[in-house]
């Protein structure tokens, strides 16, 4: 769930909650307000029709279109004796003019005559008036409240968008951030919390890159350093194979060192080229024809791999040629062929197929198909070691596709391996 | 003949001195700069060999103060660089051959061989052993004075034992040199039987009085009969 939404969610829970107890509130404050309005008009009321009862003067009309109405009983000393003296209810009562009961408020006053007869006056105000407007009011106020959450909302929503933008940026920054290309991001933010991340997020791209490159660096200068006691080594051995009373033992024992010693020497000049690639020593571009590159490669394959007795279908479909170091290129092309042969039995097959812009290599096989993700990495022989391959042929096709902006992919389809360069 | 090895790695050094002293040439040695710069100012070498990374200066900076003493040597870059730029930088500056480390001793005396044999004749060298006669720029041979038809491939690696002779070449070494990367992981070598067996029958028919003989089974020597 994004940051936003979750910050709109926990915000709209309370924000519910303090809204209704605030309409709630103002309802009620509302309502007692009129009611007391109402109350206070009674009491006038009362008081007028008292005074004028009591001075005998002429009474207003039950009903002077106000639908207030009133009436005046004699009330006995009992009834004297439990009553509080002034008392409000709510009642429904009967309005001529609308030949139905509505609600009203009623207010029941006891006062006594100059003989001391005590009596009740009933004054009642109809107030289906008032309860429309509290109706009105009602409506009004949640909409107001639902429109004012709403707003909230949206404010908040865009307020927070605003000031959470510098840590998209750096997410942003840290989803497109490949190791080995150094990138670090710009600090155009006032927020302290965003400029201390800003800086830590920094300082540690510089430490990886750092890391990066000291390790970069150490494969290269390793084996750079190696070449040296490599040469001392093999030269000894090369020596010492000149002389001529050895033994036949004896010499086919230096033989075989000689020949780990040129395993050794090949496996350490792989690792120097891989490093050179990566290390993007090779800048000088020409026009490479691809076609032209595979069938000389395969000519002299061909000719190493005869005893396998494989048989080689070429499909040129179409001319290819692209602007890239002819090194690599080569490099590349043989890698991917003699994968093709290391790996195919006796009498099998190795099709390959070029077409603008793609170059696909299919050979049978006696594996099965390959863990895709495993397949490039360096040292990776799969689940046999039954050939002398160094399991560093694929890692070097893949870095020279990262280095020459081509893309490698790998499918087993009819038993058949097929890799496919394309761009 | 004279050659001078300028070369840091006091081990190395001594292998390829004696080597070359093997070989019948008079060898000194210099294991830095100064050393170098003073023997080289102070005597004169048929070959020099020269080591890029010394530890009190640059080789290809000696070899620039070289080439201004404009003396006739030959001169050989053995470095552990086998960049191209490196190697274009190196002949630029004079250099008559660039040799990257590690390399077989067999390919540094034939280059050896091959420098002053350029010095000496000019563009047309030609190498003979025996009653063969073979000029590599031409991709020629002769055997007495008839000059013989063989595919590229045999005269390859006719060119590489000629270049060698009596010494023993691996079936990995030739390997190598022949087919380059290509024949990396290969675990038979019956491509090579091949070839030396076209090429043996091939020799045979012309009557020429070298052969390729077979070492215990694990490389060739070419001899003189």
């Amino acid at each position: 769930m994004k940051l936003t939404t979750h910050a709109i969610r926990s915000l709209i829970a309370p924000l519910i909650l303090i809204f209704a107890m605030w309409g709630t509130a103002f309802y009620i404050f509302l309502s007692d307000e009129l009611i007391d309005e109402i109350d206070d008009q009674l009491e006038l009321f009362s008081e007028q029709i008292i005074r004028q009862w009591l001075a005998g003067e002429v009474l207003p009309e039950s009903n002077n279109a106000s639908n207030n109405t009133y009436y005046i009983r004699p009330v006995s000393a009992e009834e004297e004796a439990v009553s509080k003296g002034i008392e409000y209810e709510f009642k429904n009562i009967y309005i001529p003019e609308h030949l139905e009961e509505e609600p009203a408020r009623v207010m029941h006053t006891l006062f006594h005559r100059e003989d001391g007869t005590c009596w009740q006056l009933t004054v009642m105000i109809p107030i289906y008036e008032r309860n429309e407007v509290i109706s009105t009011i009602l409506t009004f106020t949640s909409i107001l409240l639902i429109a004012m959450l709403l707003v909230v909302m949206a404010v908040f929503a865009w307020v927070f968008k605003r000031h959470t933008r510098p840590l998209y940026r750096v997410l942003h920054h840290l989803d497109n951030y490949t190791i080995g290309h150094k990138q670090l991001i710009e600090e155009d933010t006032t927020v302290t919390e965003f400029q201390h991340l800003c800086t830590t997020v920094n300082a540690y791209i510089e430490r990886i890159e750092e890391a990066y490159e000291h390790e970069r660096r150490f494969i290269g200068d390793a084996s750079h350093e190696l070449q040296t006691p490599l040469a001392i080594c093999q030269n000894r051995i090369e020596m010492m194979m000149e002389d001529d009373t050895l033994t036949e033992s004896q010499l086919t024992e230096l033989g075989k060192m000689q020949q780990t010693m040129s395993e050794l020497i090949r496996l350490n000049k792989t690792l120097l080229f891989l490093s050179k690639i990566e290390n993007s020593q090779f800048v000088e571009t020409t026009e490479v024809s691809i076609n032209a590159l595979l069938h000389r490669q395969t000519d002299i394959l061909a000719e190493v791999y005869e005893s396998k007795g494989i048989s080689l279908n070429i499909y040129d479909k179409a001319p290819w040629s692209i602007q890239a170091n002819e090194e690599l290129m080569s490099s590349l092309v043989s890698n991917l062929l003699r994968n093709a042969y290391l790996h195919n039995h006796p009498q099998g097959t190795i099709d390959i197929y070029i077409r603008e812009g793609a170059l696909s290599i299919a050979n049978t096989s006696t594996e099965e198909a390959i863990d895709p993700d495993r397949l490039f990495d360096r040292f990776y022989k799969g689940n046999h070691t039954r050939h002398q391959s160094s399991g560093l042929g694929l890692s070097i096709v893949k870095a020279i596709c990262d280095a020459s902006s081509l893309r490698i992919t790998y499918t087993f389809a009819q038993d058949k391996h097929i890799f496919t360069i394309s761009r | 003949m004279k050659i001078l090895i300028i070369e840091d790695d006091l081990s190395f050094q001594e292998i390829l001195r004696r080597s070359l002293e093997q070989e019948r040439y008079v060898v000194e040695v210099a294991p830095n700069y100064r050393t170098g710069l003073i023997k080289l100012s102070d005597y004169t070498y048929d070959c020099i060999l020269l080591d890029i990374n010394l530890p009190d200066g640059n080789g290809l900076e000696l070899l620039r103060e070289f080439k201004e003493m404009k003396k006739e040597s030959s001169l050989i870059i053995i470095s552990a660089r086998d960049s191209i730029e490196d190697k274009v930088e190196g002949l630029d500056l004079g250099a008559d051959d660039y040799l990257a480390k590690p390399f077989h001793l067999a390919e540094l005396l034939s280059r050896i061989k091959s420098v002053m044999r350029r010095r000496q004749s000019g563009i047309d060298e030609h190498i003979t052993y025996g009653n063969v006669k073979l000029h590599p720029q031409r991709t020629e041979v002769w055997v007495d004075d008839t000059k013989v038809e063989l595919s590229r491939k045999e005269f390859d690696i006719l060119l590489y034992f000629m270049q060698r002779p009596t010494r023993l070449v691996s079936k990995s070494m030739l390997a190598e040199s022949i087919w380059g990367d290509h024949f990396d992981g290969v675990d038979n070598y019956d491509f090579i039987y091949a070839q030396i067996k076209n090429l043996r029958k091939r020799l045979t028919s012309w009557g020429a009085s070298i052969e390729i003989t077979g070492v215990y089974g694990m490389g060739y020597k070419l001899i003189d009969k």
